[in-house]
């Protein structure tokens, strides 16, 4: 099978994905292609602290066995959840594959406070948290489907070939592939369209702005959005002037 | 983590006699409660039966640049590959993350999977072709009927034969999976000629129980069985097991 070549992912790309929203995100995917992109049924723990743009990094885990999943398992110091966070490269997602089960917290307070600390950009599961009040104050985007109080042993069995290729949300994420998050939840964007895509949705949301303009200013929809050639005239125009705040007539 | 030397035919006939409910509920009895497939029924229940140590094959989802119809051009694909891969006397195990809107495999890979002499399909995605399936006489349990090709879904990946998750429930490589008419079960393979073993006594048990309430026998006393029932149930299988 054809292997992944991850591309560089370079700062210029992460601010500009960092000032778009995963809105623009999904459509510009889908302008090449690619139609399931966004994680089904995740959300910000904290929606004023929800924007990250970084690799994935990440960590399957298929269900537990009473017999495997035990105490002792999840202390020794090997335990894949824990080698997995000290493997992972600053500035990197932690992607955690549930299958979307719910019943426990793939993981906790002090787990999220390990990879704040190492310089994760966030961490996404497919599952449910626990500790999320604490985790609520630390100003660490995490992205999950809920909270859940018992610990990861109870339904998860962390798999120890961490940074395969991984489902999250009923969308594909391979090791590389740049994650973003905003309020709305997670968008996946292949590396090596990254920083075309980053570009094309900073380029459309400038030009949203300008649309918002000229409609709350008294423009109709027709001519306006989609931008008739005029309009795009005058869209150039307006880039040029600096995009100034209100439009001149 | 898990033995995977091959099954002894003992503790293989005695599978294929016995229920996976009865399997369910002895596993029960050593800590194990999540290890029948949910959403996972055989396509034709007149070939349900089969009890086999388990190859995986994992599929993540499609995505749209990199599943296109061209992959099955390549013969090592994986999905290709498992079919050619598993050990005869095997059972092919699809990881489809329980998404039955596409197939996960169809009439021709599943006549070669017969032909190399694989024990059963089990997946918890859909299947195609299903109508020729049923009457293959090869066994095959799905999440059900889906024609669309496995590509608009689903992305096999190339490590085989790693942990997966089946219906809900953990499979190891050389676990040994047992269906039937109802399903399938997963018993860890260090522990499943014990369970054998316990499973044919008591479905012989159940077998007489199941006599003496037919005859108008009430279940106190009798199920579970007392003293009194048990020397009775004794004497019948020294005498061997008469019908009547």
């Amino acid at each position: 099978m054809a292997e992944i070549t991850v591309t560089p992912f370079s700062d210029a790309t992460r601010d500009r994905l960092l000032a778009v929203s995963t809105a623009t995100l999904t459509s510009q995917l889908f302008k090449r292609g690619l139609r399931r992109t966004f994680m089904t049924g995740l959300a910000p723990i904290r929606a004023d602290c929800a924007r990250f743009a970084g690799p994935a990094f990440t960590l399957r885990f298929v269900p537990a066995r009473e017999d495997i999943d035990t105490f002792e398992l999840l202390n020794a110091d090997d335990y894949p959840q824990r080698a997995a966070i000290d493997a992972m490269p600053e500035g990197h997602v932690m992607v955690m594959d549930c299958r979307g089960e719910m019943e426990c917290g793939a993981a906790g307070d002090i787990f999220v406070r390990r990879l704040q600390v190492r310089g994760a950009a966030a961490l996404v599961v497919d599952g449910a948290m626990r500790d999320t009040p604490e985790i609520a104050g630390m100003d660490f985007p995490v992205h999950c489907k809920g909270a859940a109080a018992p610990f990861v042993i109870l339904s998860h069995h962390a798999v120890p070939d961490f940074n395969q290729v991984v489902a999250c949300g009923g969308v594909a994420v391979y090791p590389g592939d740049i994650l973003v998050g905003d309020g709305e939840g997670v968008v996946v964007v292949p590396s090596h369209l990254a920083e075309e895509v980053a570009e094309a949705a900073w380029e459309q949301e400038r030009m949203e702005r300008f649309i918002q303009l000229k409609v709350s200013a008294g423009a109709t929809l027709v001519g306006t959005y989609p931008p008739s050639e005029a309009v795009l005239a005058e869209y150039r125009a307006w880039v040029e002037a600096g995009e100034p705040a209100t439009l001149s007539r | 983590m898990t033995d995977v030397t091959a099954l002894p035919e003992e503790t293989r006939d005695r599978f294929l006699r016995g229920s996976t409910a009865t399997l369910t509920t002895l596993l029960f009895k050593r800590g194990l409660r999540n290890v029948f497939m949910q959403g996972v029924a055989p396509v034709n229940p007149a070939s349900a039966r089969f009890a086999a140590p388990a190859f995986t094959l994992r599929n993540i989802p499609a995505r749209e640049d990199l599943d296109g119809i061209q992959v099955y051009q390549d013969y090592d694909h994986p999905q290709r590959k498992a079919i050619e891969t598993v050990p005869p006397g095997h059972v092919l195990v699809m990881d489809c993350r329980g998404d039955r809107s596409a197939a996960c495999a169809g009439g021709i890979l599943l006549t070669r999977l017969k032909i190399r002499g694989a024990a059963a399909l089990v997946s918890d995605g859909g299947l195609r072709d299903t109508a020729e399936i049923a009457a293959m006489g090869f066994p095959a349990h799905v999440a059900g009927t889906s024609p669309p090709t496995s590509l608009i879904r689903h992305h096999a990946m190339a490590d085989l034969n790693v942990p997966i998750g089946c219906g809900g429930v953990p499979v190891y490589p050389g676990d040994i999976l047992v269906g039937d008419e109802e399903g399938v079960v997963v018993v860890p393979r260090e522990i499943a000629d014990e369970v054998a073993a316990e499973a044919a006594e008591m479905e012989r048990m159940e077998g007489f129980i199941q006599r003496k309430v037919a005859k108008g026998a009430p279940l106190r006393g009798n199920y579970p069985p007392n003293d009194e029932i048990r020397a009775e149930y004794k004497a019948w299988v020294e005498a061997g097991e008469p019908e009547d």
